[in-house]
């Protein structure tokens, strides 16, 4: 004896299936299984593709995102040095000016 | 070789239990996790007890073994598999494309899923400091416009975003909610 747990859709696919090819539960558990275990590949191939397909936008859609969002960091950066240059470049040149006065 | 019509079935009903003043009932204390988490995934489960020619067991548990799968597990997926409506023709042509695509789908799914989830994991990080990024963003450009280097630089995607695009990003990265 087996113990199997089956959500609402399949419980209905396998009560279905009994009743489609009249025979009894045992039977029926037996020959879905083989034609589960023939298929596995294939079906997991599918759910891979699948999956493949569901993620690849979202892949794209948070890599372009994250491009953007690190160029804005950056960009920041770049310009706080050019910033911070323009200052010491000022600077310098005031001392000099107060040098050449004094 | 079967034993007896049928088998037993019983609808689990777990989740909607309630005691007696109308409240959720308390959770019953599990010894270990794996109890509790099977218990959990049983609910609203129809459970039926079958019993199954010796040789498909000692298949379908080898294969299972071999696969990594826990029991419960592994033989509902086979059996959702087992019932799939997918006809004779329709499995032909995804052999076919299993034969031609599998390589190619196996080897870029796995790091994409794993650099999707760091993507996502490193935006929400950004999203966080977005709002003090582009008010920093926009205080450097006025300073260097100021001291005349307004011209130097390119305009930016990021110098027309409103507070809706900032939510957006907040919305998806932050409360992972796409809507």
């Amino acid at each position: 004896m087996v113990d199997i747990f089956l959500d609402h859709p399949t419980d209905k696919k396998f009560k279905q299936h009994i009743a489609t090819r009249n025979i009894d539960e045992s039977q029926a558990l037996a020959e879905v299984l083989e034609r589960g275990l023939a298929n596995y590949w294939l079906l997991e191939f599918k759910r891979l593709k699948e999956n493949y397909h569901h993620i690849k936008p979202l892949y794209d859609e948070f890599k372009k995102e994250n491009e953007t969002l690190n160029k804005l960091e950056e960009e920041n950066e770049n310009l706080k040095k050019i910033l911070e240059n323009r200052l010491q470049t000022k600077e310098k040149a005031c001392s000099k000016a107060k040098g050449a006065n004094a | 070789m079967f034993q007896g019509k049928g088998g037993k079935r019983m609808k689990l009903r777990e989740g909607k239990r309630k005691g007696s003043n109308g409240h959720h009932a308390m959770p019953q204390k599990h010894s270990d996790l794996m109890t509790a988490l099977e218990e959990i995934e049983s609910r609203e489960k129809t459970h039926i007890t079958v019993a199954l020619p010796a040789i498909s067991e000692k298949k379908v548990a080898e294969f299972l073994k071999n696969m990594g799968f826990q029991w419960r597990e592994g033989i509902s997926l086979l059996i959702s598999y087992g019932l799939s409506d997918k006809s004779e023709e329709e499995l032909e042509q995804l052999k076919l494309e299993r034969e031609l695509d599998l390589d190619r789908l196996s080897r870029a799914y796995a790091p994409m899923r794993f650099k999707t989830y760091l993507y996502s994991e490193e935006n929400c990080a950004l999203t966080m400091n977005l709002r003090s990024m582009l008010s920093e963003n926009q205080a450097l450009k006025r300073a260097l416009e100021k001291g005349g280097l307004g011209n130097c630089f390119p305009k930016d995607e990021w110098d027309e975003w409103d507070e809706p695009t900032v939510e957006s990003y907040y919305r998806k990265y932050v409360f992972r909610n796409q809507e």
